[in-house]
C-alpha cells in the first residue's frame, strides 16, 4: 500500500535517527496477542471505550499488513488496539479501520500521544510527493507503565519526599505538563502556608546527579518536531515573572536566586516535561538485584550490592562499577554495614562475582547485573513448573535447563531419580504446553528403536512465560473490575460486602507481584 | 446444502457409535454439592507498603475516570435512554459528561508537541487565566489523601492498625460508592459550557478545515 510503512522499517527508519538507547522506550509492538489485550484493557480502564478497543475474539497474531476480520463487529472498533494490532498507521488509516469519524480518532489520539502511549513521526513520501504523512505508533511499553504508576510514585516518595511526588504525580496523571501548568496545579493544591515553588524541588531534582527523575522532554520534543519537519518549537516569550500567576490571594513565592539563563530556559519555552520511564525501570532493576542476592547470598552480599550500585556511574545499564573505596565509604553507611573490614567486602564481592580491574592505581570492581536478571527469570519459571506439574517435573526441568543441550529419556530418569514412565508422562506434558523442544531419534541397531531427545529452549519459553504473564495480568485486571461492580449491586449483606473487599485487596496483592515478575521478565 | 447436511448426519451416526464405546454417560450434574473450594488466602493484614501501593493506584484511576481524558463516544446518549425509566443502578454509573472539560485546556496545542494534522481543527484556547479543575474530586481525593497519609505514616512509626484500617477501607469503599453524587460538590469549577468544542461539537466541525 503506498505511503504505508511496514514496522520493520519505521524501527530502522527511527533507530537510525534518534539512537538505540531511545528507541528502548519507542518499543515496536513485537508482542503476542495477550500482550496487546492486556495493553488495551489498561488503556479502556483509564481512557474509555473510545480510545482503546474490548479484547476481540480470536485476532490473528500481529502482522502489520495483514486486514483485521472480527467475528465480532461492533461500531466502536478502537483507537489504540488497533495501532498495536497492525504496527504504525496514518490518521485516516485508522479512521477506516475503526470506523470512527475524523475528529474523534484526533481526539483520541490527542490523548494517546498526551500520555505517551502513542508516538507521531512523519516519513517523507517517495519522490514527487508533496506533504510528508504523519504516521502514529503505539508505544508498548509505556502502556504498560501505567500498572506500575503507584511504585513510581512510592520509589520518588522514597527517595525525594512528598513535594516531589506531587510533581511526579501531575506529571503521571496528565501524561505531559508545561512547568507553568505544573506551578498552577501545585499552587491551587497547596493554598495555605508558604509554598517553596516547584522550581526550587526541580533544581534540587535536576542538580543532584542520581535524581534526574523527570526528563525534559526537550531533547525528545526536538528530536521528534525534526521528523515531523513541524518547523521551531512555539515559544511564547514569558514576560511576566512567576509571580505573576496567583491563585486567590494565598500563597506566597520565594524569588529564587539562580541563574537567570537557566530560569529563562525552562520558563520561557514552551518545555513539555514528563516521567522519565527508562530511569525509573532502572530503579526497579536495581533494587530486584539487590533483593534477590539478599535472598540469596544473605545480608551482607545486599549491602555490598547496593553500595556498588550506589557509588558507580549511572550511565550504563546493564553493569555497575565502583573503586573499592568508594564502595567502603557507602558500605560503612548503611546498617550493618558498619562492622564490615574490607578483606570480608572483598570475599563478598567474589562471592558475588565481580570482576576487578586495575585504573589509576585504584581497584574498580564491576559487576554484571544482567547475570542477577537471569538468575531471577530461572526461578520465577522454575517455580512456575513446580506449581503447575509437581516436584518431579521441577527437578527434571531445572536438569534440562542446567544442561542445555538435548538429553535422551533414559538419562533423564537416571540423573533425576524419576521412574521412566513418569518421566515419559512428565515430558509429553511439558512438550505439550511448549516447554520443551523434542527430538526424536530412530537408532537402527538390533532392531529400530526410537529415542525421545529433550532441550529446553530458553528463548521461546521465556517468551511463553512472558505471555501467560500478561494474560495472567489481563484477567485479574478483569476480575477486579468485576469485583467493583457487584460491589456496587443493591442488595449485599454485610458478610457478602466484606468478603468482596477481601478477594479485592487480594487480587490487588496478586496484581502488584505479577507485575514485578513481568519486569523482570520484560523491562529489565 | 441438502448435500451437506445429509453428511453430516452421516458423521454424526458413525461418530456417536464411537462415542458409546469409550466414554461411559454420567449424567450432568449441575451444582455438584460435594465440591470443596480451597478457602481464600488469608493475606489480611496486609502489609502498609502494599495498602499505600493500592491507594495510590485506586486514586490515580478514579482521577482518569473524571478528567477530560476519558473520551466518552458523541451521541451514546439516544433519544431512547432519556425516555428509558431511571433505576437504581443508574446512580452508580459515571454520568460526568457534562462536567468534563474540554481536552483543550489541559493540552497545549502546538506543533512542536502534537503533529499538526491534529490540531488543525481545533481553536486556540484562551486559559491563561482560566481555573482548572486539577483534582476531580476534592472530598474523595483527601479521603484517598487521607489513606496514603496514614499508611505512610504508619510505615515510619512502624505501628499496626488493623482495627482501624478496616473502617478507614470501609470508609474508603463507601465513599467509592458515592462517587456520582460527589459532582454536586464541585466547588471551585466554573467553566462555560462553549468551551466544550472539541468534545461535544464535533460534528459541526467535522469538515470544516479539511
Amino acid at each position: 500500500m503506498k505511503g504505508q510503512l511496514s514496522v520493520k522499517n519505521a524501527y530502522c527508519f527511527l533507530k537510525e535517527r534518534i539512537g538505540r538507547s531511545r528507541l528502548s522506550t519507542l518499543a515496536v509492538a513485537m508482542v503476542g496477542q495477550h500482550g496487546i489485550n492486556l495493553a488495551v484493557s489498561l488503556i479502556t480502564s483509564h481512557f474509555g471505550d473510545l480510545v482503546a478497543v474490548c479484547p476481540l475474539l480470536l485476532l490473528p497474531s500481529f502482522s502489520p499488513l495483514r486486514p483485521l476480520r472480527f467475528l465480532v463487529v461492533s461500531r466502536m472498533q478502537k483507537i489504540c488496539g488497533c495501532l498495536l494490532q497492525r504496527g504504525t498507521l496514518s490518521l485516516q488509516e485508522i479512521a477506516r479501520a475503526t470506523e470512527l469519524s475524523n475528529p474523534q480518532v484526533k481526539n483520541g489520539l490527542l490523548v494517546l500521544i498526551q500520555h505517551n502511549c502513542v508516538q507521531a513521526f512523519s516519513v517523507p513520501r517517495a519522490a514527487g510527493a508533496v506533504k510528508a504523512v504523519t504516521q502514529y505508533m503505539a508505544l508498548f511499553d509505556n502502556i504498560l507503565h501505567r500498572m506500575r504508576f503507584s511504585k513510581l510514585l512510592a520509589i520518588v516518595r522514597e527517595d525525594l519526599g512528598a513535594q516531589c511526588e506531587t510533581l511526579l504525580e501531575g506529571l503521571l496523571q496528565h501524561g505531559r505538563l508545561t512547568f507553568d501548568q505544573l506551578v498552577v496545579r501545585a499552587t491551587s493544591k497547596k493554598p495555605e502556608g508558604r509554598l517553596t515553588t516547584p522550581l526550587d524541588i526541580m533544581d534540587e531534582t535536576l542538580s543532584l546527579e542520581k535524581q534526574a527523575m523527570r526528563a525534559a522532554a526537550l531533547s525528545d520534543a526536538e528530536r521528534f518536531s525534526e521528523i515531523m519537519s513541524t518547523g521551531t518549537e512555539d515559544s511564547d516569550v514569558k514576560t511576566e515573572d512567576k509571580q505573576d500567576v496567583s491563585v486567590g490571594a494565598k500563597r506566597k513565592f520565594e524569588v529564587l536566586e539562580m541563574d537567570e539563563e537557566v530560569q529563562a530556559t525552562i520558563t520561557e519555552n514552551e518545555v513539555l516535561w514528563r516521567a522519565n520511564f527508562p530511569k525509573f525501570v532502572h530503579c526497579l532493576k536495581k533494587k530486584v538485584c539487590v533483593e534477590n542476592v539478599r535472598s540469596r547470598m544473605g545480608l551482607d552480599a545486599g549491602v555490598v550490592l547496593e553500595a556498588i550500585i550506589e557509588s558507580s556511574d549511572e550511565a550504563k545499564d546493564n553493569s555497575v562499577k565502583a573503586s573499592i573505596d568508594c564502595i567502603l565509604e557507602a558500605v560503612r553507611g548503611k546498617p550493618g554495614g558498619i562492622s564490615m573490614t574490607l578483606e570480608h567486602i572483598r570475599i563478598v564481592l567474589d562471592q558475588l562475582g565481580c570482576s576487578s580491574s586495575t585504573e589509576d592505581c585504584n581497584v574498580f570492581y564491576t559487576m554484571e547485573l544482567q547475570s542477577i536478571i537471569e538468575s531471577c527469570q530461572n526461578d520465577e519459571v522454575e517455580s512456575l513448573v513446580l506449581t503447575r506439574y509437581g516436584k518431579e517435573a521441577y527437578r527434571i526441568f531445572r536438569l534440562l535447563i542446567r544442561k542445555g543441550s538435548l538429553v535422551e529419556t533414559d538419562q533423564i530418569s537416571d540423573i533425576t531419580f524419576v521412574e521412566k514412565k513418569t518421566a515419559q508422562a512428565i515430558l509429553y506434558k511439558l512438550w505439550n504446553d511448549d516447554f520443551l523442544y523434542m527430538q526424536k531419534v530412530i537408532s537402527i541397531g538390533t532392531g529400530q528403536m526410537q529415542h525421545f531427545l529433550w532441550k529446553v529452549e530458553k528463548d521461546s519459553v521465556w517468551e511463553l512465560v512472558l505471555n501467560h504473564m500478561y494474560h495472567a495480568a489481563l484477567n485479574l485486571n478483569l476480575k477486579i473490575a468485576h469485583i467493583v461492580e457487584q460491589e456496587h449491586e443493591v442488595r449485599q449483606a454485610q458478610e457478602k460486602r466484606e468478603q468482596l473487599r477481601k478477594s479485592r485487596m487480594i487480587l490487588e496483592l496478586s496484581l502488584l507481584k505479577l507485575d514485578d515478575a513481568l519486569m523482570v521478565f520484560h523491562n529489565f | 446444502m441438502a448435500f451437506r447436511g445429509r453428511g453430516r448426519g452421516r458423521g454424526r451416526g458413525f461418530g456417536a457409535a464411537y462415542e458409546m464405546r469409550l466414554v461411559k454417560n454420567v449424567p450432568y450434574d449441575e451444582y455438584p454439592e460435594d465440591v470443596t473450594l480451597p478457602s481464600l488466602p488469608s493475606v489480611d493484614p496486609l502489609p502498609n507498603e502494599v495498602k499505600a501501593l493500592i491507594a495510590s493506584k485506586l486514586k490515580l484511576e478514579y482521577f482518569w475516570k473524571g478528567s477530560c481524558y476519558h473520551l466518552q463516544e458523541v451521541g451514546s446518549r439516544s433519544k431512547s435512554q432519556d425516555v428509558d425509566i431511571e433505576r437504581f443502578s443508574d446512580r452508580f454509573k459515571q454520568k460526568g459528561k457534562g462536567k468534563r472539560e474540554a481536552l483543550a485546556s489541559y493540552l497545549k496545542l502546538t506543533p512542536s508537541n502534537f503533529p499538526p494534522e491534529l490540531i488543525q481543527g481545533s481553536k486556540h484556547m484562551q486559559h491563561d487565566k482560566k481555573k482548572l479543575r486539577w483534582d476531580t474530586d476534592e472530598k474523595l481525593f483527601d479521603m484517598f489523601e487521607k489513606l496514603e497519609e496514614k499508611y505512610k505514616g504508619e510505615d515510619e512509626k512502624g505501628k499496626e492498625k488493623k482495627g482501624e484500617s478496616e473502617d478507614e477501607e470501609d470508609e474508603e469503599e463507601e465513599a467509592e460508592e458515592e462517587t456520582s453524587d460527589d459532582d454536586d460538590y464541585n466547588k471551585n469549577v466554573d467553566f462555560d459550557d462553549d468551551e466544550d468544542d472539541l468534545n461535544m461539537e464535533e460534528e459541526e466541525q467535522e469538515d470544516v478545515y479539511e
